[in-house]
């Protein structure tokens, strides 16, 4: 490809679109998991700052901003800033491929889904330098069960991801729905792997009940317990972003991303992921932890074989079709 | 069987290749308060916990030997700030028996009234901050919203909300008026109705169950030899309740349950104290409903002298046994007071639960023995 | 006979019996040294749950006595053994390795009076700072005046 004026227009619209998207998402979802929150609770969640509390989580962006970086003493440096960035720049980049609508695309790759996936892998090593870096056991402990985890789901979500691929024969995001369109989500098609996916997604974006790498009441903060300021909220935002990632590629293999009547693509596509954000958020404030053997085991024992067979059996009636 | 038991050794120097030493604490959102245990861990497991007590250390005893029996009153609540009424309780009973002091009943049913309703707001903290323990949040502030309801009627009645210091020696501070009989009621009823949310949002929770049960069990041998005493002790299948082995007050008039779980594991402890909730509101309607007339409070004299000699009282409290012990010289200042509190007996089997325990489940462990640290600490 | 008299009976400990609704113990016993550790185990085998181990500072007759509190979970039965010594470095058997949570009250208990428990597993300090070197529940302790650095 050569280097037109073009291109690097539309990188830049890219670059632009995509922070626009992860910012607007991480002050809307913050500000509806307070929401959320405050209502499972018998609370009101934020009011105060703009219509409906709106601007309450850009008044605490503002907040964290002015704060004080407190590097403690002992920290590696170099390894200690790093580690939000690690965090935060692959679920930039894994924004690319994603299609809002057939034409509202940043860039069409044959490979888009792979590429997610292992850009969406790249968190882990964040959390495990984060954990490292500080010098701090709490966070030690937090980073090491975020990798020791790390198998027990992923490989339960590539082998739900398989029986979408075979249905869709692409790894194309775009092409996955389309396929979805000429016959009925892949939902329907899949119900066992989209239920599967809801749970390993949830176990991905270390949201409770699957919450140990930063478990409140074991480890004090987990990975994140000696940031502070804007390195603080570096994580939250990759964090809501990943959230907002899994989401996407939840609704792109098994709702039809953008497909929906009446409403326009991006609409759909949204309403589809703050569905699957409004889950987990559900999931969080209603379930307590899961011990981390407990979620091993279930990872490896009941998600991987379900999901295994789920794919087998996919395969050997597209194989029989 | 404990005298093979080698003596622990905490000390850094001590620390193994793959091992290393946790400070969880004192300020930790899983000790509730100012408690530190120093874990020696290898990975996620715990070889042993050493709780290191005394940073909420106010030497309580040697206060309550500098001053008058009166004087020691408004101390108890200070121990155990969420059953504040219980030891107030214990030491008003405690002087009435030993100076033969007559209560009007009026004051006896007001007392049990009190102290029931504070033992739901105990046992109500408390679930919040166990589920909290276990990472769930929501559950914490259902309990708050109706602890909230207790400490509002309970404000209206002693003043404070929190630290109450409404009983005297012969009665209580000040009578009650009809409102506060009919808020004890209407709190009955609202529980009644709402209880089953707590049931249908935590205990039936398949999360829930598996992360309690068969975690931190107490055998029931191992009970008598650490003392323990209340909801921990009737988990582990011992019925043993001071409201009705040494009855006090009117609770012998009284027709409740003492609710016992056989299992000895944080479920059971759990279970226990629901059920108590749901005992307490029995009591508390048997109270309103039986309120005497009367005066509230006997002519007792103004400065109070106990005969030499020595007495032992003990209530139950939200925690357990509460038992004081006072050595009177026949003066109007206690020679020697023991507290003998039911947090220190309970927490003083912790390192022998946590001992191999994963660090998940040696949280859940501490939340479940319900400890108050100030009142351990004293 | 009551529990309390089974269990010490052939150890040989002459047991008082008190009047429980004037003071809320039922009986007492009076054991020298050596006969505390069989005197508990003979209650720890009967199922006495142990209330507390203290102490009281008798600075007139120039005592320190050791009161162990027990009582029982079936029927009430509060009774206390008594055990005496001189006031000046006293020293008592400890009992943590027959009833494991008397460790801890030896522990404040030794602190608060300057009481050494013999063959304790855990002397350190409990409530107090590790390196404090006065006895608050002493009678002839007399408040500093002054806060005492705390760690």
């Amino acid at each position: 490809m050569m280097i037109t004026e073009i291109s690097i227009l539309r990188t830049l619209l890219t670059i632009a679109g995509i922070t626009l998207v992860v910012g607007i998402n991480a002050v809307f979802v913050v500000w509806l998991e307070r929401k959320v929150a405050g209502h499972m609770q018998f609370r009101l969640g934020p009011t105060e700052v703009g219509p409906f509390g709106l601007l309450q989580t850009v008044a605490d962006g503002l907040k964290l901003l002015s704060k004080q970086i407190i590097f403690p003493s002992s920290a590696d440096t170099p390894i200690f800033i790093l580690a939000p960035i690690i965090c935060l720049i692959p679920v930039f980049v894994a924004l690319v491929p994603v299609p809002f609508s057939k034409t509202l695309q940043a860039h069409e790759l044959d490979i888009g889904l792979l590429l997610v996936i292992a850009l969406g892998l790249l968190n882990t090593l964040g959390i495990l330098l984060a954990g490292w870096g500080c010098d701090n056991k709490y966070a030690l402990l937090g980073a090491s069960r975020a990798v020791a985890q790390i198998l027990a789901y992923k490989i339960p979500l590539l082998l739900c991801i398989l029986p979408v691929i075979l249905l869709a024969g692409t790894f194309s995001l775009r092409e996955i729905v389309v396929a979805q369109q000429e016959s009925m989500w892949f939902a329907f098609y899949q119900p066992v792997a989209f239920f599967m996916y809801l749970i390993a997604i949830t176990m991905e974006t270390n949201r409770s009940p699957f919450d140990f790498a930063e478990a409140e009441s074991e480890l004090v903060a987990g990975f994140h317990t000696e940031y502070s300021g804007m390195m603080f909220s570096l994580f939250f935002l990759a964090e809501y972003t990943y959230m907002f990632l899994a989401s996407a590629i939840a609704s792109i293999l098994f709702l039809g991303g953008w497909l929906g009547p009446i409403l326009p693509g991006p609409i759909w596509m949204l309403l589809k992921i703050y569905f699957f954000l409004f889950l987990m958020m559900w999931f969080r404030w209603t379930f307590p932890r899961v011990r981390v053997d407990q979620m091993l085991t279930f990872g490896w024992k009941i998600l991987l074989p379900i999901s295994l067979l789920n794919f087998l059996i996919t395969a050997g009636v597209m194989a029989v079709l | 069987m404990f005298e093979s038991e080698t003596a622990p050794t905490y000390h850094l120097e001590t620390v193994e290749d793959n091992q290393f030493v946790l400070n969880l604490g004192p300020q930790h959102p899983g000790t509730h308060g100012v408690l530190r245990v120093v874990l020696h861990m290898d990975g996620e497991y715990i070889l042993t916990a050493d709780p290191v007590l005394g940073y909420g250390h106010r030497m309580q005893e040697k206060i309550a030997e500098t001053m008058t029996y009166t004087q020691v009153l408004p101390y108890m609540a200070r121990m155990d700030y969420l059953g504040a009424l219980s030891y107030n309780q214990a030491w008003v009973c405690l002087i009435e028996k030993m100076c033969g002091l007559e209560v009007p009943r009026r004051a006896e049913y007001i007392r049990v009234l009190c102290v029931e309703l504070n033992r739901i707001a105990s046992h109500f903290l408390w679930f919040g901050a166990f589920l909290l323990d276990l990472g769930a949040f929501t559950p914490f502030l259902h309990a708050f919203a109706d602890r909230e309801k207790i400490l509002d009627l309970l404000e209206s009645v002693t003043g404070s909300r929190l630290t109450h210091c409404y009983f005297r020696f012969g009665g209580v501070g000040a009578d009650v008026d009809d409102d506060f009989f009919a808020g004890a009621q209407a709190f009955v009823d609202h529980m009644r109705q709402h209880l089953p949310t707590y049931h249908s949002l935590v205990t039936g929770n398949v999360i829930f169950q598996e992360r309690t049960k068969d975690v931190g069990v107490i055998l029931p041998f191992e009970t008598w030899g650490y003392g323990l005493s209340g909801p921990v002790l009737r988990g582990s299948g011992k019925q043993y309740d001071v409201r009705r082995s040494e009855p006090y007050s009117i609770y012998p008039e009284l027709d409740f349950k003492i609710p016992v779980e056989q299992s000895g594991d944080c479920l059971a402890r759990y279970l226990v104290r629901l059920r108590e909730i749901e005992e307490s509101l029995n009591i508390i309607e048997q109270a309103v409903a039986g309120m005497p007339d009367g005066p509230v409070r006997s002519k007792v004299p103004k400065i109070i002298k106990p005969p030499e000699g020595e007495a032992a009282m003990a209530v139950e409290t939200p925690r357990g046994e509460l038992m004081i012990y006072l050595v009177s010289d026949g003066t109007k200042v206690p020679y020697r007071v023991k507290y003998r509190v039911p947090s220190f007996a309970n927490l003083s089997i912790f390192s022998h639960l946590a001992r191999g325990q994963l660090l998940a489940d040696v949280l859940a462990i501490l939340g479940s023995l319900d400890m108050v640290i100030p009142e351990v600490d004293r | 006979m009551n529990l309390i008299e089974t269990a010490l009976d052939v150890l040989d400990i002459g047991v008082d019996r008190f009047d429980y609704t004037a003071g809320g113990l039922h009986a007492q016993a009076w054991v020298r040294p050596e006969q505390l550790r069989p005197a508990c185990r003979a209650l720890y085998s009967l199922g006495f749950f142990l209330e507390t181990v203290t102490a009281v500072d008798l600075i007139a007759g120039e005592i320190m006595q050791g009161v162990y509190l027990f009582n029982h979970y079936e029927q009430n039965m509060r009774c206390k053994i008594i055990l005496e010594t001189e006031r000046i470095n006293p020293v008592f058997p400890s009992i943590g390795a027959i009833y494991p949570g008397a460790v801890w009250h030896e522990r404040e208990t030794g602190e608060f009076f300057g009481i050494t428990y013999e063959n304790s597993r855990d002397s350190r300090c409990l409530l107090l700072p590790e390196e404090t070197t006065f006895h608050p529940l002493r009678k002839d302790f007399k408040p500093q005046g002054q806060p005492v650095d705390t760690p």
